[in-house]
């Protein structure tokens, strides 16, 4: 394992003074200036703010999926921008997961199969094995060999959930995970969530613009203007 | 405004991978089309026009032997209006060269029908007396012109004008020969022909179509052995030949390349469709009517058609000239004028897919609801119901509409669609096996077998299409290749190359004198020219069973001889030659497919002499070691006292081969045929013909590439999706380039050993029975076909794909991008 590679950290994410600007035609947008947020880990955070506030943005920084145009972020201690692309891949496909609005399964693949993808990726060779365990847990055990498009909307994201969870992510970025649900099945699906989470005691990051969806994390940030505001009005 | 618009979303489409995949498939179908049916439609003319001008009359009887006088009362009484041909091979000479040439000595009226056309044009419908027309190569081939003076045996003539064109220039090799034209008057003094000498004796009748029928019907009920009868309808044996065989393969090749583009088309089409849902919905939205849809995608389709079908339709034009330049000399001259029809009939066609195809996958957006707008593209336009299947029905019929034949094209593209078919699953269990193997030892492999599912239709459609295309140049390119090597590997050093014929019995003591002093070992055969009559004692009819009666031996006169031995090239595979009165040998194909054993008594009819012999021994005869090789041969006594000539064949090295000229100036009525020159010819006409057709399907191959590329282009957004995914879920870039490395390498290397199991099979079908060619395995097919396939997959497959950033994966999952 490289040298600036360490867990022994009891923040699962620093972001330092995290800044981020486009340059367009029309000139340059500065979507957030010196925005510093520490999670501890184990903890669950919910990031709410209005369309095109910049939470998307903030989630792949804070993901390392996305460089800032200033500052840095240690994910579990790392800086994983420093490291090279297979190195940071490797990296990302142990310790993160996510969760994204409208699911994004691949169609031509089974649940069991989608749910399994990501310990693929890694070569695990129980992968099957895992994957059936975390379906049963989302009590999707008797739609294994289904298609996405034999799925319902609500069990689709439950497979997107099984497969975020599969690898023991240390942190699950979820972006709008109910977004595209109704009320009743969105409800069911983050009961879901939170229990797994609490389960794995994964560090849990949630995108979401539903301030009741937002209280039922430890804590609660207001993306506004640029800035990180803590607390919901 | 609409126009303005439409030229706006044209010019961005023609940057966008599909839409440039678009105007790329109408390109190459246009230039191939035009290519193909410029082509195809000069053959064709050329070939109506010789059908029409073949015969020269409305009812010819051909035979071996000068035609009895009978048939001419026959035809008076008749009231048809009657003349004779006599044509033959004969050389022809100048002082410094000489040409092998067909001659037709004719007599007034000539012809009964259609015209001799010359340059200069001659009033007279026959040449002068001691003057001859020859065709332009005659000329150029003896390097003469008009006014010079040749010699046709013992006389001299000059020629008077240019055959242009001529009906009635007979059959068969002999017609392939320059042509000579001269006076039945002037035949008898230049002796070439002697009493069994090699010639067609041809009467032509002509009347009214009462007076033909009548004819037809007394003449063949009259008909006597060797005699055969051709009337102008139901004379079709040009289609048989080559250049029939030629405007077949131009129609199959536009029909592969007219497939693979409507498909092209029709895939490239909607995905621009899919494209457009938004961007429709939006405009409609803001107020546009259908009909102005209609119009804006009309015009987009008009404009698309403009920018590629026109400088296709050019491009093929080109073609067609290189193809022209190619071919050249093997085509009937002079060519027909090139047809305006032809010409733009192809991009009419590529036109009117175009529309069909684009209107299909265009129209229904105008039901697409402002919805799509909000939901963002979850919602597909789905194409009618009605139009789904109206579609490639229109399709097929505008095709064979093209093809002029709807069971050809039926049958065709089903087969096509079928053999496509077989050939895919073939692709798609060989990449299910390969990746099997790779279980266990590439990382990669579960996502692998994850993609390999997942692209399993479009795999099944790209591997098809290639390794069929594949395939066919394939056996194309072996095919001629070993044909060539095995004719000039095949041959032993001593093989002779030159043939003389036509040698009179009182010239024969001159040319074996000849031989002796330039020291040429050499044997002369008399020829005698004979039909089977009987098998012990029985007509063939009751002797022979029907499949027996279709016999080379049995259907034509054959040349026997005789002699005091059995020819020292054959080798004596059954009882023992003997010098009995009459005694026979004949060959051993004859004997086992007539099933002729030792002891049977074989009845010929040479002339109006009928005798008979029995056979005492079989022989084995190779057929291609040019020298003299018989059916039959007699023992001495049986028939040497009737009218013979000689034939003989002999080696002779190239800076002795001005010596034959010598023999030629003492005898000129002997025909030499050199044998080297005329499998020079047939090299050269194998070459030409499969360069051309290597051409044409280099071009098909080309579309099918171009479809690949399309159905690459298909899920390319499914494809970035997946990459996204595999991105976001933690793969890395390498990974993920890795992994559509090694699709395409799986493609490729399937598709190139299917390719290459059909090619090994199919080589093997065309040698064991089309060419007779020992079957041989060909390592470099296997080793340069997986290679050559893989590098077409990688190619195309690194040209589609555009590497994925981290950031750039995670807003196109955010349908940002």
């Amino acid at each position: 394992m490289p040298d600036n590679i360490s867990l022994n950290t009891s923040f699962a994410i620093e972001a330092h003074h995290l800044a981020k600007t486009f340059v367009t035609q029309a000139g340059v947008i500065r979507l957030f200036n010196d925005l510093s947020l520490a999670i501890q880990r184990g903890e669950s955070v919910a990031i709410i703010g209005q369309s095109g506030a910049g939470k998307s943005t903030l989630l792949s920084l804070l993901a390392g999926l996305d460089a800032p145009s200033t500052g840095s972020v240690k994910l579990l201690g790392t800086d994983i921008s420093t490291l090279s692309d297979t190195d940071g891949s490797a990296w990302r496909a142990k310790n993160l997961s996510f969760i994204f609005q409208s699911f994004h399964l691949l169609p031509e693949l089974t649940a069991l199969e989608n749910t399994q993808l990501p310990l693929d990726i890694r070569g695990d060779k129980q992968a099957t094995e895992k994957a059936a365990s975390l379906l049963d847990q989302v009590g999707l055990s008797d739609r294994q060999g289904h298609y996405p498009a034999q799925l319902s909307g609500g069990e689709q994201q439950r497979v997107a959930i099984a497969r975020a969870f599969v690898t023991h992510p240390t942190i699950l970025f979820a972006d709008e995970p109910t977004g595209n649900l109704d009320t009743e099945t969105g409800e069911n699906i983050i009961t879901q969530l939170f229990e797994l989470n609490a389960q794995q005691d994964t560090t849990l990051v949630l995108i979401t613009h539903d301030a009741a969806l937002a209280s039922r994390c430890d804590r609660q940030f207001r993306l506004e203007q640029g800035l990180l505001i803590e607390g919901v009005r | 405004m609409i126009s303005m618009l439409a030229l706006r979303q044209l010019k961005t489409q023609g940057r966008r991978p599909d839409g440039r995949a678009l105007l790329i498939s109408v390109f190459l179908m246009t230039s191939l089309i035009t290519l193909l049916s410029l082509t195809g439609d000069r053959l064709q003319k050329s070939l109506v026009n010789r059908s029409a001008e073949i015969l020269g009359a409305d009812l010819i009887i051909s035979s071996q032997r000068a035609l009895p006088i009978e048939r001419l009362s026959q035809a008076n009484a008749l009231g048809l209006t009657s003349t004779s041909v006599t044509q033959f091979t004969s050389m022809v000479e100048t002082e410094n060269a000489m040409l092998l040439s067909s001659i037709r000595a004719v007599r007034d009226p000539y012809p009964l029908r259609g015209k001799v056309i010359t340059e200069p044009p001659q009033n007279a419908s026959l040449p002068s007396r001691n003057s001859v027309w020859v065709e332009a190569s005659v000329l150029t081939r003896l390097n003469i012109k008009i006014g010079d003076f040749v010699n046709i045996g013992y006389s001299k003539f000059r020629v008077e004008s240019v055959l242009i064109s001529s009906p009635d220039r007979g059959r068969g090799f002999r017609s392939f020969n320059p042509h000579i034209l001269m006076r039945d008057a002037d035949l008898a003094a230049t002796r070439v022909l002697a009493p069994g000498s090699q010639a067609e004796f041809r009467q032509l009748f002509a009347g009214t179509p009462e007076q033909i029928k009548t004819a037809e019907r007394t003449f063949t009920s009259t008909l006597e052995k060797g005699q055969r009868l051709y009337t102008a309808k139901g004379d079709q044996p040009v289609r048989r030949n080559a250049v029939g065989n030629a405007g077949q393969y131009l129609k199959l090749s536009a029909l592969f390349a007219l497939l693979l583009g409507s498909f092209a088309i029709y895939l490239s089409l909607r995905r621009f469709s899919a494209d457009q849902q938004s961007r429709t919905a939006l405009l409609m939205s803001l107020g546009l009517s259908r009909k102005q849809l209609f119009q804006l995608f009309s015009i987009q389709l008009f404009l698309g058609w403009l920018l590629a079908a026109i400088p296709g339709t050019l491009a093929g034009l080109g073609l067609h000239q290189i193809i022209l330049w190619k071919l050249g000399s093997l085509l009937p001259q002079p060519l027909p004028a090139l047809s305006m029809l032809s010409l733009v009939s192809s991009p009419l066609l590529a036109g009117a897919i175009l529309m069909v195809a684009g209107l299909a996958t265009l129209l229904p957006l105008g039901q697409t609801s402002v919805l799509a707008l909000i939901r963002q593209g979850n919602e597909q336009a789905s194409t009618h119901k009605l139009l789904y299947w109206l579609t490639p029905i229109v399709l097929f019929l505008l095709i064979a509409l093209f093809v002029e034949s709807v069971l050809f094209a039926a049958l065709l593209t089903i087969g096509l669609l079928v053999a496509g078919m077989i050939a895919g699953w073939g692709v798609q269990f060989l990449i299910y096996r390969i990746n099997l193997g790779l279980k266990g030892r590439i990382r990669l492999f579960p996502l692998l077998t994850l993609r390999i599912r997942q692209q399993r239709h479009w795999h099944r459609l790209q591997g098809g299409v290639l390794s069929l295309l594949l395939t066919l140049m394939t056996v194309l390119f072996f095919a001629r290749q070993d044909m060539l090597s095995e004719w000039q590997g095949q041959l032993p050093d001593d093989t002779p190359n030159q043939f003389i014929i036509n040698i009179q019995p009182w010239q024969k003591a001159s040319v074996t004198q000849w031989l002796d002093e330039q020291k040429i070992p050499s044997t002369l055969y008399p020829i005698i020219r004979g039909r089977i009559e009987s098998l012990n004692g029985e007509k063939p009819a009751q002797a022979f069973t029907p499949q027996q009666r279709r016999h080379n031996t049995l259907n034509r006169e054959l040349n026997l001889t005789w002699g005091n031995q059995i020819p020292p090239h054959n080798t004596l595979n059954q009882g023992a030659w003997s010098s009995a009165d009459n005694a026979i040998s004949i060959e051993q194909s004859m004997a086992d497919e007539l099933s002729l054993k030792l002891g049977d008594e074989l009845g010929f009819r040479v002339g109006s002499d009928l005798f008979s012999g029995e056979i005492t021994s079989i022989r084995g005869v190779e057929w291609g070691s040019l020298r003299p090789n018989f059916y039959v041969i007699f023992s001495p006594g049986a028939i040497d006292h009737l009218p013979t000539t000689y034939i003989t064949s002999f080696k002779i090295d190239a800076e002795h081969k001005g010596a034959t000229s010598a023999l030629l100036n003492e005898f000129p009525s002997l025909t030499l045929i050199d044998v080297e020159q005329l499998i020079l010819q047939a090299q050269d006409l194998i070459n030409k013909l499969s360069d051309s057709a290597s051409l044409i399907l280099l071009l098909t191959l080309l579309s099918g590439l171009i479809l690949v590329i399309t159905t690459l282009q298909q899920d390319l957004l499914q494809r970035r999706f997946e990459v996204a995914l595999l991105r976001t879920l933690g793969a890395s870039g390498k990974q993920t380039r890795q992994l559509d490395l090694l699709e395409y390498l799986l493609m490729g290397l399937s598709c190139g050993l299917l390719a290459s199991m059909m090619s090994e099979t199919l080589l093997y079908l065309v040698y064991q029975s089309l060419l007779k060619l020992e079957p041989q395995f060909h390592l470099f097919l296997w080793l340069t076909l997986p290679l050559l396939a893989t590098l077409l997959f990688t190619l195309t497959g690194l040209l589609t794909r555009r590497a994925l950033s981290l950031p750039s994966s995670y807003r196109l999952l955010k349908g940002g991008e």
